[in-house]
């Protein structure tokens, strides 16, 4: 594998100054976001790269799942603020759902199906958690803005069927299983066009450090089926935990504990 | 016993105001109690918390029972409570009138109302043979054999059976009221919890609704009539509460 020096990385800044030149041409005034950005980008990669060097050195049990932990967190912190509509308790089932798929998926693919050797060699861990974190979440805060929006909007209907004598499960089938739905397509359209619209990140790194594209490709192919199952998952339970935050015993749809995020 | 016995029901709103001053008052069987009060002053408010729809204190019991013990999706399709505003599942009249049908609450008191007699879940025991078929409509007969009753409903109020296949989104208000109180009609429940059934049609239609309220009545049901004309109360309402 070639090796990059900060120089080239300087180099390969000006490409983002040809995007703060399209911004500038265009009048969009995005320059000192763009620059922002990339600057965000260059100071957390660095960081992550000097932690994940020391925690990969370090391969210690409490620090890989500490690390791990701090991901899950902020993943969950960033599905639950994309939805437009929230309501409390939310960030605390985004948590849970996320680390209950998450570790579980990353378990599976590292202990039954890699089969690494010591089973929480980081090397392995962490990236694949990663990779099913960056995609649950965005199934999971699609999945969480269909939801809280039926919830909100087709409040009437809703009490329309629960008058009409329908459990509180009948009444809110409809729109979970289309929250489900919701959340699972970014999933199913990437499996779909995967290797020919896109290389996937996995594959690509793998492939650039020197691998056989056919054994990148089996990993890619394991990922990508993890990422279905934790998406399908994921998007199922975090249905399931706002169902039961917001419909009481008495078979209610409570509309009021929904807001609008300002 | 009263059919249906509310006491001492509050509403707070979340302002910490009161929707509406306590209410306490029974309906006994065969009853329409007239629910008269200006625009706002909580009468829908007050329905929907009889229904348990909303958070509410105080005590609500059909044939002695409450919601708890009944079971609250039972409890609701005893005690019906029907929108002013009607309101339908996307898809056509039908897909609306299947759906309500296929509720579990609805097997559970077809299955009842073949044991538990003398109940509210015995409603068919008190009516005349005709209205049996109301009760065994209630999810355990296919919808072809529930279909011609939907249709005798629809007659009743007059709508032509080809409502049916149109979607409820096309409905005007009127057509949508009277579509929405045919569905109620067909679960035949105990009691009736009726918002301002006749604010959007004209009074040919108005009495055909009146008279299926009352041959309702007339064959062992009751039911709360929500309502801004006085002369209606006076012609359907064994009692009239004023809602403050």
């Amino acid at each position: 594998m070639v090796i990059l020096s900060v120089f080239d990385v300087v180099l390969a800044s000006g490409l983002v100054v040809v995007a703060g030149l399209v911004s500038l041409g265009l009048g969009l005034r995005l320059e000192g976001r763009l620059g922002r950005a990339a600057l965000h980008t260059v100071v957390q990669l660095l960081l992550i790269g000097h932690v994940l060097r020391w925690i990969f050195s370090a391969e210690h049990v409490v620090l890989i799942f500490g690390m791990m932990l701090v991901m899950v967190v902020a993943a969950a912190r960033s599905a639950v603020q994309r939805p437009s509509r929230t309501f409390r308790g939310v960030f605390g089932h985004a948590l849970f759902t996320l680390l209950l798929t998450g570790f579980v998926a990353t378990m599976t693919v590292t202990h039954l199906i890699i089969g690494v050797e010591p089973w929480y060699q980081p090397r392995y861990l962490i990236p694949l958690l990663g990779m099913i974190l960056g995609n649950s979440l965005t199934g999971l805060s699609l999945c969480l803005d269909h939801l809280l929006e039926a919830f909100d909007r087709d409040r009437a209907r809703i009490e329309m069927e629960l008058a009409h004598g329908a459990s509180r499960w009948e009444a809110a089938k409809a729109p979970m299983r289309e929250a489900v739905r919701k959340g699972l397509m970014p999933t199913i359209n990437t499996m779909t066009v995967v290797g020919i619209v896109s290389l996937p990140g996995l594959m690509t790194g793998q492939i650039l450090a020197g691998a056989d594209p056919v054994v990148a490709v089996m990993y890619q192919i394991v990922v990508m089926f993890m990422i279905a199952a934790t998406s399908a998952l994921g998007s199922m339970l975090i249905c399931v935990l706002g169902f039961r935050a917001l419909f009481d015993r008495c078979h209610r749809l409570r509309a009021e504990r929904v807001w609008l995020r300002v | 016993m009263a059919r249906l016995s509310v006491r001492n029901l509050e509403v707070v709103l979340p302002t910490n105001r009161a929707a509406f001053s306590a209410q306490s008052f029974e309906l006994g069987v065969g009853e329409i109690l007239g629910l008269l009060g200006p625009s706002g002053c909580g009468k829908s408010t007050l329905l929907r918390a009889v229904a348990g729809l909303i958070p509410s204190t105080g005590d609500v019991r059909l044939d002695g029972r409450t919601a708890d013990e009944i079971g609250w999706p039972r409890f609701r399709r005893h005690v019906l409570y029907v929108h002013q505003r009607p309101l339908f599942l996307p898809g056509t009249v039908e897909d609306g009138l299947l759906r309500v049908l296929s509720y579990r609450s609805a097997r559970e008191v077809s299955s009842a109302s073949t044991m538990e007699t003398g109940t509210a879940t015995g409603m068919a025991t008190e009516t005349e043979a005709g209205d049996v078929r109301l009760t065994r409509a209630r999810g355990s007969v296919p919808w072809p054999d529930t279909r011609p009753r939907a249709i005798e409903l629809l007659a009743q109020v007059g709508l032509d059976a080809s409502i049916l296949s149109r979607p409820a989104d096309s409905l005007s208000v009127g057509e949508g009221q009277r579509a929405a109180l045919v569905r109620a009609f067909l679960i035949a429940p105990p009691v009736l919890l009726l918002d301002e059934p006749t604010s959007a049609l004209d009074v040919g239609h108005r009495d055909r609704v009146e008279a299926l309220l009352n041959d309702h009545v007339r064959h062992g049901g009751a039911a709360v009539l929500v309502t801004h004309d006085a002369a209606q109360a006076e012609r359907l309402c064994a009692s009239v509460r004023s809602v403050v």
